[in-house]
């Protein structure tokens, strides 16, 4: 396999759809199933990037109560501080890092990205780890 | 705005070549090292990904002793069918390609590592 069949296959399962005001990835997440489900993720005109609160609807569709999981789910927050929960069930990123490479600066919409899978994979384990004030996981 | 979106997203989950071996760019970092994935055709049913060397030096600095910490990395790492290699602190998912898509697997490995990689000192 060379590196254009790779993407190839990788594009099969990671679908990025782009609309004159918005781009959605649809991505597939485990989330404790027997299979992954297909999550979108979009970023609309202002380069704000949301879960569309679809994380926790399928946390809570797991546990039921989120109740025991939200000091968990508060301290994964803070802990990577660009994600922040709006609504009481949206994950969004408003601001992005600001990178330079030579005289250009940009900002790194796609590190925003990155770092909501990592809250989101953590949030979607609420249930089977601990994340103590310092971000630290641990096993429950 | 989306213009230059769509182009860092272009490279996300892109694979490229490295010195003859294949690399999924995944944007993630530890503490400003790329987390890229290798990945690896086994032969015409199984492929494995793995991730890279300084994944190893991030677990043995933040673990302390990947050793000591071996069993609950492998207890986070396991619902996602991820398995941890001890001997070269790596985690690896090993599939075949007609029960699981190379994107699925990548996500797996990518949940595993950013639940792995929050681990403390043990």
């Amino acid at each position: 396999m060379d590196a254009r069949a790779l993407n190839e296959a990788i594009g099969q399962g990671i679908r990025k759809v782009y609309y004159p005001d918005r781009i959605e990835l649809y991505l597939p997440f485990f989330i404790g199933n027997e299979k992954s489900e297909e999550f979108c993720l979009a970023f609309d005109r202002d380069g704000v990037l949301s879960d569309g609160g679809r994380t926790l609807e399928e946390l809570k569709k797991r546990v039921g109560d989120l109740t025991p999981y939200r000091e968990t789910i508060r301290n994964i927050l803070d802990h990577f501080g660009t994600v922040a929960l709006e609504g009481g069930q949206k994950l969004v990123v408003r601001s992005f890092q600001t990178c330079s490479f030579g005289d250009k600066e940009y900002l790194d919409y796609a590190g925003g990205l990155s770092r909501m899978i990592r809250v989101i994979a953590l949030i979607c384990a609420a249930d089977r780890i601990k994340v103590d004030e310092d971000g630290v996981v641990s096993l429950c | 705005m989306l213009k230059e979106i769509r182009e860092q997203l272009d490279t996300m989950f892109c694979a490229y070549e490295d010195r003859g071996a294949l690399d999924v760019w995944t944007h993630m970092t530890i503490e400003g090292d790329p987390i890229n994935f290798r990945f690896y055709q086994e032969d015409n049913k199984y492929a494995r990904l793995v991730t890279p060397p300084c994944f190893s030096e991030w677990m043995a600095y933040s673990t302390g002793c990947w050793s000591r910490a071996a069993s609950t990395i492998e207890a986070l790492a396991e619902p996602y069918g991820v398995s941890w290699d001890n001997e070269n602190g790596a985690l690896y998912i090993r599939f075949r390609r007609n029960e699981m898509s190379v994107a699925e697997a990548i996500m797996r490995l990518q949940q595993a590592v950013s639940l792995v990689c929050e681990l403390g000192p043990f």
